[in-house]
């Protein structure tokens, strides 16, 4: 639809550039009339998406508000047991993914394809170092100690007999938040993959990008909210 | 690959399309701008975020260092509004900025805001249920506990063969499973069983009141809340209460272990005076 | 179809029926298509399936409770003048058919009825109502009224059938391993300890959450083509109000589905790992299960009945040539319910929950009869002076009024606090639900499907076939449900296999009711096949209809329009408008369309 007659200037091979899969070959769906209208419905769609990932995770809150209000006293010794430390690195480590899949939209708008290869791979590198930290430092160190949901239970020092019930929340909490991070990084392999063997995103055809950076985002918004609500609300 | 010019004036001139109109190549697609942002903008987002989450961390540490130094207890929605304000002023920012909220059609912010609007009932209504029992009928009060009250996993499951459980089969006897499991202890740490068989109860407790220690627990039958030196920490269990803590997860590093719970008793003898005991 | 191509100038198009030879070639093309007409006909064959399966139970539970025989030994004399006692139990005859099929192993009657009512409304709420309308006719016809070629997003509107159909034969996989009995809430604790030996109800709740997906993929797909996708010329206020209240019910669906998700994900995390969030051996709070669950089970109550009423709007005006009374009242009152729904859950609870709560629910949840009404008064007002054709549209459109009409106003007694405490849990919600489910969504699904049949597979059914099934129909579900209004009145509760002796004959004339409206919907089956095989082809717009579906053929080409439509006339402006296709030659134009008054 857009194909373009003046060739591409700088050595992008020949190969990629006859490929349908360019993003100066791609068309928009048959059912639209401009390319435009068909970008703007699917952030649309992509942004009523993400409302039901938040009301996903209003479930979440919903038990952390309510069982807080009923046993404060379990949620202030639940919140002393984790370390702020790795909370806020995990949030810093987020945020900056978070500025790279914005940058990654950027690079893809302006047809810079090497940036954009880069910041998709610290993205994913971010989102592994969350995972790291997450299940390294956090997971495994409370699971050792018995620090489990429900009837894993085995910690001997709790003091509030409604700790386990914090349990519960906070590692479905993490766990789904954690499995969303998972997702996101795995669609930014997708996306990278496309940019590194075709190319496929540029100023006019980057909507996996920027749906991808939206939904990334929004597991960053999530965090930024459970973070404070974890480690640092007692 | 990559082009070496990063200006939009020489991408122009040297790709041949505007990279602040790329849809002019298609005649359709002349009417609409799309926003692509400044990075020196995104940049500054970057550093307000990491600073605000810097912000929230110190007001979290001041609050609790404030606590243990000066005696000073602020009530407990000082610290929820605070992070609270802190973690939505940095949502407004990502949504704003990264997802480029600003920018977009207005449709999009709209759908996000009726979906919290959404949020903001299914929490409130939930909670004023929850929170409101036994109103019309004291005299039930007592009787029922809202939400249960942490004990009777004596009781399996209505059916002995819960094959598809996942879980442990636990049967605590009729307590609570903290209790249970402060009494059996696990694979890392020993529980008061062990721990009254070789007579140093009292190191058991020490651990566990070193850690926090608000109340005599209900296990506590000698009363080492008082011998170990505690008793000043007694505070009426006011439900909601909300007590800065201090200190990290206990055995999460050598020099903050179970030892390491010092700054506990220096720090809480000036608390102390606060709590008029 | 040649008169049209000549008309528009345009080269042949085949209808969007029209495969490729060969029916691996058909069947491989229906699989992977991305046409929203075909996806919508797949759906709409696989919610009838359902609503067959469904169906099904409902007369099993009604044969069950016909007569009930009681816990007790009856001694008889035989031929010989011995004393023989016999020993019966209740749910002796359900557990005779089961026996009949091998599938009574090891269960009592009473354990096979708590299976049979959990499936029918485990089967009836998840995999055909939720879905009935929107995702069928909705799917159809959305995108033709709009003007479009397609829905916004093909692909994943097809996604989302294919995720329909998993999350349903994970639901058929727990039925064939015997079912839950959980009832179709899945309330806590019973869900979490209940049928401890096998993983159907485990099956069940993925089905319900896996079928969650498919609602909110296709909310999603219509609130963007409605936003992205109408014709030039058609503004808001120029849609017709089908779209309107799909609309409406794409916000909900979209708003209310991930609650349902998070819900039962804790629900599985429950049962499977005991992490106590909703056992309050640990401190959880069933009720906040019923909390959970009933914000999205309310608002998923209007998912089902919103697009009826839209459905309703359009059989009104058509079938009585009248431009809709009060136009822009019905379309805001169908975002008033949407609105409404999400702060009225807490009236499926009142009985275990706080009494503030409970007071405060109870004052919202009058709310939602204020646009009900405004819709309802507004279709009346739509018929006077109208010419109405009686046929069986427009008699299910009449019933719809009739039965829909008794049920929300048997709903008043139940959100007063008062009133409810009694009636909670009786026959009574059982009658009120079915009034407004069944005789409001699934009669104005049976209208729709006779009103938009024609413009779908391009033939027309025997109008006498389909009014005696209509009558059979009407009939049957108002001596189905009526007698329960009773029966629940005087205390019957619902859920029980068995009952007093003072019930038995309100009991029996509701189970000879079902009869006959089972008998109903065989004689639409009947017809609806016969159409298909030996129907008369239908004219492009056989009800004169203005909306823009009637300006496609029937059955519409594979891309809707030989031109993207421009709209030039509202929905409904009959008076001023000639109806596209309109031959004076026979008008009405079809003899099937029914004589008018």
């Amino acid at each position: 639809m857009s194909t373009l007659t003046n060739d591409n200037p700088i050595g992008v091979p020949q190969s990629i550039l006859k490929s349908p899969k360019h993003w100066r070959n791609r068309a928009f769906g048959h059912h639209w009339r401009t390319g435009d209208e068909e970008f703007d419905a699917a952030k649309l769609g992509m942004w009523l998406f993400l409302t039901t990932e938040v009301l996903l995770f209003a479930g979440i809150f919903c038990g952390y508000a309510v069982f807080r209000m009923m046993y404060p006293e379990a949620w202030a010794n639940g919140s002393h047991y984790l370390d702020w430390r790795f909370g806020a690195a995990n949030t810093a480590v987020l945020l900056l993914s978070s500025w790279t899949a914005a940058n990654a939209v950027r690079c893809a708008q302006l047809d810079k394809q090497f940036w954009l290869r880069i910041n998709i791979i610290v993205t994913v590198v971010c989102a592994a170092l969350f995972i790291g930290i997450k299940l390294w430092f956090e997971y495994r160190i409370k699971l050792g100690d018995g620090k489990a949901p429900g009837t894993f239970f085995s910690y001997p020092f709790a003091h509030d007999v409604h700790e386990p019930l914090w349990w519960s929340l906070y590692y479905v909490g993490t766990g789904i938040h954690a499995l969303h991070v998972v997702i996101g990084a795995g669609l930014f392999c997708v996306v990278f993959y496309y940019a590194k063997r075709y190319q496929s995103y540029g100023p006019t055809q980057y909507t996996l990008v920027e749906n991808t950076a939206l939904y990334w985002h929004l597991v960053d918004l999530v965090w930024i909210f459970l973070f404070p609500l974890l480690y640092l609300i007692h | 690959m990559d082009y070496t010019s990063h200006t939009a004036a020489e991408n122009k001139a040297q790709l041949g399309w505007d990279p602040d109109d790329p849809h002019g190549i298609n005649p359709h697609h002349g009417e609409h701008h799309h926003f692509i942002a400044d990075w020196r903008m995104q940049v500054t987002i970057l550093v307000v975020l990491l600073f605000l989450t810097a912000l929230t961390v110190a007001f979290f540490r001041v609050e609790a260092w404030a606590e243990v130094a000066f005696g000073i207890h602020l009530p407990g929605w000082v610290n929820i509004v605070g992070a609270m304000s802190i973690a939505t002023i940095k949502g407004t920012l990502v949504a704003a900025y990264f997802m480029q909220l600003r920018y977009d059609k207005v449709l999009n912010t709209f759908v996000l805001l009726f979906c919290l609007l959404g949020v903001g009932l299914f929490l409130t209504f939930s909670m004023i249920d929850l929170n409101n029992r036994n109103l019309v009928n004291p005299v039930e009060i007592g009787e029922v506990a809202r939400g249960g009250t942490g004990y009777s996993l004596n009781s399996a499951p209505a059916d002995p063969n819960f094959s598809v459980r996942l879980s442990p089969k636990v049967n605590t006897g009729g307590l609570p499973i903290v209790y249970a499991a402060r009494l059996k202890g696990n694979n890392k740490n020993h529980g008061l069983e062990y721990y009254r068989e070789h007579n140093k109860e009292a190191e058991f407790w020490e651990h566990f009141y070193g850690a926090h220690a608000t109340h005599r627990d209900a296990m506590d039958e000698n009363d080492y809340f008082t011998q170990l030196g505690y008793a000043h920490h007694d505070e009426v269990s006011n439900a909601n209460a909300s007590r800065p803590r201090h200190g990290l997860t206990p055995d999460l590093f050598s020099d903050v272990g179970p030892a390491g719970h010092g700054a506990d008793t220096h720090g809480s003898e000036d608390a102390s005076h606060n709590d008029g005991h | 179809m040649s008169t049209l191509d000549a008309h528009t100038g345009h080269h042949e198009e085949g209808s969007y029926l029209s495969g490729p030879p060969g029916m691996m070639a058909k069947i491989w093309q229906w699989m992977t298509t991305v046409d929203h007409k075909k996806i919508g006909v797949m759906y709409l064959f696989a919610v009838l399936f359902m609503f067959f399966v469904g169906g099904v139970a409902a007369l099993l539970v009604r044969v069950e409770l016909l007569d009930p025989i009681r816990d007790v030994a009856v001694q008889t004399v035989n031929a010989d003048g011995d004393l023989v006692t016999t020993t019966t139990v209740t749910g002796q005859s359900l557990k005779e058919i089961f026996s009949g099929i091998g599938m009574a192993d090891g269960l009592t009657g009473t354990q096979i009825y708590n299976r049979v009512f959990t499936l029918h409304g485990a089967v009836m709420v998840f995999m055909f109502i939720v879905p009935s309308i929107p995702a069928s006719l909705g799917n159809f016809f959305l995108p033709v009224m709009l003007g479009a070629k397609d829905v916004a997003f093909p692909r994943l509107n097809l996604l989302s059938w294919y995720i329909y159909v998993f999350g349903s034969l994970f639901g058929i996989l727990s039925i064939l391993m015997g079912g839950v009995d959980t009832g179709w809430t899945f309330y806590t604790p019973y869900s979490t300890t209940t049928d401890a030996d096998h993983w159907r109800v485990v099956l069940m709740v993925t089905a319900a959450f896996v079928l969650g997906f498919s609602s909110i993929l296709t909310g999603l797909n219509f609130v963007v083509t409605v936003h992205k996708l109408r014709a030039p010329g058609m503004g808001w206020f120029d849609m017709p109000l089908f779209i309107w209240s799909v609309y409406a019910t794409s916000i909900i669906q979209v708003l209310a589905t991930p609650v349902i998700g998070i819900t039962l994900l804790l629900l599985l995390f429950e049962r499977l790992m005991h992490i106590g969030i909703f056992d309050p051996a640990m401190g959880g709070d069933p009720v906040l299960y019923q909390h959970f669950f009933w914000f999205y089970s309310h608002p998923v109550v209007y998912v089902m009945i919103l697009p009826a009423m839209g459905i309703i709007s359009e059989l009104l005006a058509v079938h009585a040539r009248k431009h809709i009374f009060g136009y822009r009242a019905i379309a805001f009152s169908s975002l008033g319910i949407a609105g409404v729904s999400f702060l009225v859950w807490g009236h499926h609870i009142f009985t275990a929950m706080g009494e503030l709560a409970a007071v405060l629910f109870s004052g919202l949840t009058f709310l939602v009869a204020i646009p009900t009404a405004i819709k309802v008064f507004n279709w009346i007002a739509t018929l006077y002076k109208g010419s109405i054709a009686l046929n069986t549209p427009m008699c299910y459109a009449l019933m719809f009024l009739f039965t829909f009409s008794i049920g929300g106003l048997t709903g008043l007694p139940l959100a007063t606090l008062a009133t409810d405490l009694h009636l909670h849990d009786s026959y009574y919600v059982v009658a009120h639900f079915h009034y407004v489910m069944m005789g409001g969504t699934v009669i104005a699904f049976m209208g729709g499907i006779h009103h938009w049949w024609p413009k779908m597979f391009g033939k027309m059914y025997s109008e006498p076939g389909a009014l005696i099934g209509m009558a059979l129909v009407f009939i049957g579900f108002n001596v189905t449900f009526f007698t329960q209004f009773f029966l629940g009145t005087q205390g019957m509760p619902r859920r029980y296999a068995n009952y007093v002796d003072e019930f038995q004959t309100l009991h029996q004339i509701s189970t000879y009711g079902s009869w006959i409206l089972g008998l109903g919907f065989v004689v639409h089956l009947v017809v609806f096949i016969h159409s298909l095989v030996a129907g008369e082809k239908a004219p492009a717009n056989p009800w004169g209809g203005l909306t823009l579906e009637w300006e496609c053929e029937s059955p519409p080409i594979e891309h809707n329009f030989h031109h993207e439509p421009i709209v030039k006339h509202g929905p409904y402006d009959f008076e001023t408008t000639v109806p596209p296709h309109w031959d004076p030659a026979d008008w009405p134009i079809h003899p099937e369309a029914g004589k008018r008054h």
